[in-house]
């Protein structure tokens, strides 16, 4: 299986403080890979490295075998790796429609495979905005934000999708729906990475998990593999919980 | 050819056929309005001044792009006017170019200049790009003032020869006022027309997208430096044109810290969007207009009783009123208004309301501020362009 996006070694400090510490992390074509870790555990540090948003200290990124490190962040969206945000991000004084207009750019730089979406409407109709399409972006119930914040990113035509806490806000039934969003949108044939803190949604989706405590990797593979790795419950539920829970 | 095609299914949705002849055709006999201006106006002085109202139009249009859909705050704007207008001037004293050669030649030198200070000014961003292209145009102001060699200095220069004609039609600025005002006023147009075409291609969504949210127009794949230089360089290009029809209609330009090209001057360009509506298409022509007929109205109404100073200071606070009052200036409010009042008008009607009672309840709802009246969810959506 080769992979579609790889990072080696890659490493970000902040003026002495390591965020990210040498990860290596390899990313299929086709998976649905999920993030997590405690909160300051460097996941967007890691994402804002991989997109161009901020510079790597040490380390190389790969995308397709070419390297992409320290790139601009617009050049690496064109090549196919696109990043969606925690924050609601969306153009404000634009109705939903015009939001998709303005991020849609038309075809993928590449070429071999084409767009996803004939036109814009066809993505609001994925994402099932179009009702609201009419409606300023600012004034859009928050759930409705983040799906259209998804739909900004599909508009650029990803070849992977790098989703930051989409469910964050977000209510049950809300998070249920994105969940069916994540696997529709992996249907396109678009690769899919999602830092997540709810844990049920991630043991639903992910194929695969990586696990970041303080900038390191200290797990990565199957989900329930994952889940029961005593270093992961350390360092979700403190160093007494795991001895115990191995004890059993 | 998706993109196309995806652009030209928006635009039918956004402009259907009935809209474009309730609205739009009353603007477009206002719009042709200006044609007969010499046959309207009994002197040649208020001529003369619709001739200024038309280069303003262009330097404000092409400002429009930079300030309104980019989002960026050029002081430059007036530097880069003058640019314009002393390169036509030099090649014409000089070389004898004709008009034709000057026009573009103008506008690409300005473009040009636009490059050049946006190359350092976008690495910045907010106020210290304002202020970068500030101090570029105080620099381009002061070289042209102590370059004597080049520029003549603070004297400045004087041109002599008119435009050249076309055929029989002659367009000098003092027998043939009317003609020389109809050439401006043409590009004018094509002013109006090219922000209105920019506004409708990618290359303005793609504007608007770094003026809404930067980070995010990265995140999809703009490159928003390269853009910003596009719409600076296109700001450059139609204030450099708008300096040939200056350098002719004025036959003398100066560097003074008080001259039109000076960097403060561009707070005139910038208020007169903020006037007419940063949010809409013919926010500076309607603005360029006002700023330069405004006095005159006020003094031709007040004069008998006040000096013209006085009467100065009226129209000042009526403009001070106008943008407190009309944030979104006076297109973007008659714009509202108009939708409120189609709208108010077509349900009171469905509701059954007598035509004369609709007709009062929909003109005070387009009349009266919002914010004095309840808020109303249908009606807002629809103010929205």
């Amino acid at each position: 299986m080769t992979g579609l996006l790889s990072v080696e070694g890659l490493s970000k400090s902040f003026s002495g403080v390591h965020a990210i510490e040498e990860v290596d992390i390899t990313v299929h074509q086709g998976e649905i890979l999920g993030l997590v870790g405690p909160n300051g555990s460097g996941k967007t540090t890691l994402f804002n490295c991989i997109t161009g948003f901020m510079e790597p200290t040490r380390g190389r990124i790969f995308w397709r075998g070419a390297e992409i490190t320290g790139h601009a962040p617009d050049q690496i969206a064109r090549q196919g790796v696109v990043r969606t945000f925690q924050q609601k991000m969306v153009f404000p004084n634009a109705s939903v429609g015009e939001n998709v207009e303005m991020a849609w750019q038309g075809e993928c730089d590449d070429g071999d495979d084409g767009a996803t979406f004939k036109t814009c409407v066809d993505i609001l109709d994925f994402l099932g905005l179009a009702q609201v399409q009419e409606r300023l972006a600012s004034d859009i119930p928050f759930g409705h934000a983040r799906k259209l914040g998804m739909g900004l990113a599909l508009a650029a035509n990803p070849r992977l999708l790098l989703l930051d806490e989409p469910a964050a806000g977000l209510d049950q039934e809300e998070t249920r729906e994105l969940g069916e969003l994540i696997v529709r949108v992996r249907g396109l044939g678009i690769t899919v990475w999602v830092i997540e803190h709810d844990m049920p949604l991630v043991m639903s989706l992910c194929e695969r998990l990586i696990v970041l405590h303080a900038g390191r990797k200290i797990a990565e593979g199957e989900p329930t593999v994952v889940a029961r790795d005593p270093r992961v419950i350390s360092v979700y539920l403190g160093e007494k919980f795991a001895r115990s829970s191995a004890a059993h | 050819m998706v993109t196309a095609t995806g652009s030209l299914q928006s635009f039918t949705r956004q402009y259907p056929l009935s809209d474009l002849l309730s609205i739009r055709l009353p603007l477009a006999v206002l719009l042709i309005l200006p044609v007969f201006a010499p046959a309207i106006f009994p002197t040649s002085r208020l001529l003369s001044l619709a001739v200024t109202a038309a280069i303003y139009v262009i330097v404000a249009n092409g400002l429009h792009v930079v300030f309104s859909y980019a989002g960026q705050l050029s002081l430059a704007q007036t530097a880069l006017w003058g640019l314009g207008a002393y390169t036509s001037a030099l090649l014409l004293n000089h070389f004898g170019l004709p008009t034709l050669v000057l026009i573009p030649a103008a506008g690409l030198m300005a473009a040009l200049g636009a490059v050049l200070i946006g190359i350092p000014a976008f690495r910045t961003a907010g106020f210290s790009f304002a202020i970068i292209t500030f101090a570029f145009a105080e620099i381009m102001r002061l070289i042209a003032n102590n370059w004597d060699e080049l520029t003549n200095g603070s004297i400045g220069i004087t041109v002599l020869d008119p435009p050249d004609a076309f055929g029989p039609v002659q367009f000098g600025t003092f027998e043939h006022l009317p003609n020389f005002y109809h050439l401006t006023l043409a590009f004018s147009y094509l002013s109006l027309i090219g922000i209105f075409l920019i506004r409708q291609s990618s290359l303005g969504k793609n504007f608007i997208a770094i003026r809404e949210n930067e980070t995010l127009a990265k995140s999809i794949g703009i490159n928003v430096y390269v853009y910003k230089l596009i719409a600076f360089a296109i700001s450059g290009f139609f204030a450099g044109v708008a300096g040939v029809f200056f350098m002719y209609h004025q036959k003398h330009i100066e560097p003074g810290p008080l001259s039109p090209f000076a960097a403060f001057a561009t707070i005139q360009f910038l208020l007169m969007i903020l006037i007419g509506g940063r949010r809409s298409m013919l926010g500076p022509t309607i603005g360029a207009i006002v700023v330069v007929f405004g006095p005159e109205l006020v003094n031709a109404l007040l004069g008998d009783w006040l000096t013209f100073n006085r009467s100065q200071m009226i129209f000042g606070g009526l403009l001070a009123l106008s943008v407190l009052t009309a944030p979104n200036g006076i297109a973007g409010q008659t714009r509202d208004g108009y939708n409120t009042f189609v709208a108010t008008l077509r349900s009171s009607r469905e509701r059954g309301h007598h035509p004369v009672f609709s007709f009062l309840l929909a003109f005070s709802r387009a009349t009266i501020p919002s914010r004095f009246r309840p808020r109303d969810e249908s009606l807002d959506k629809e103010a929205q362009l």
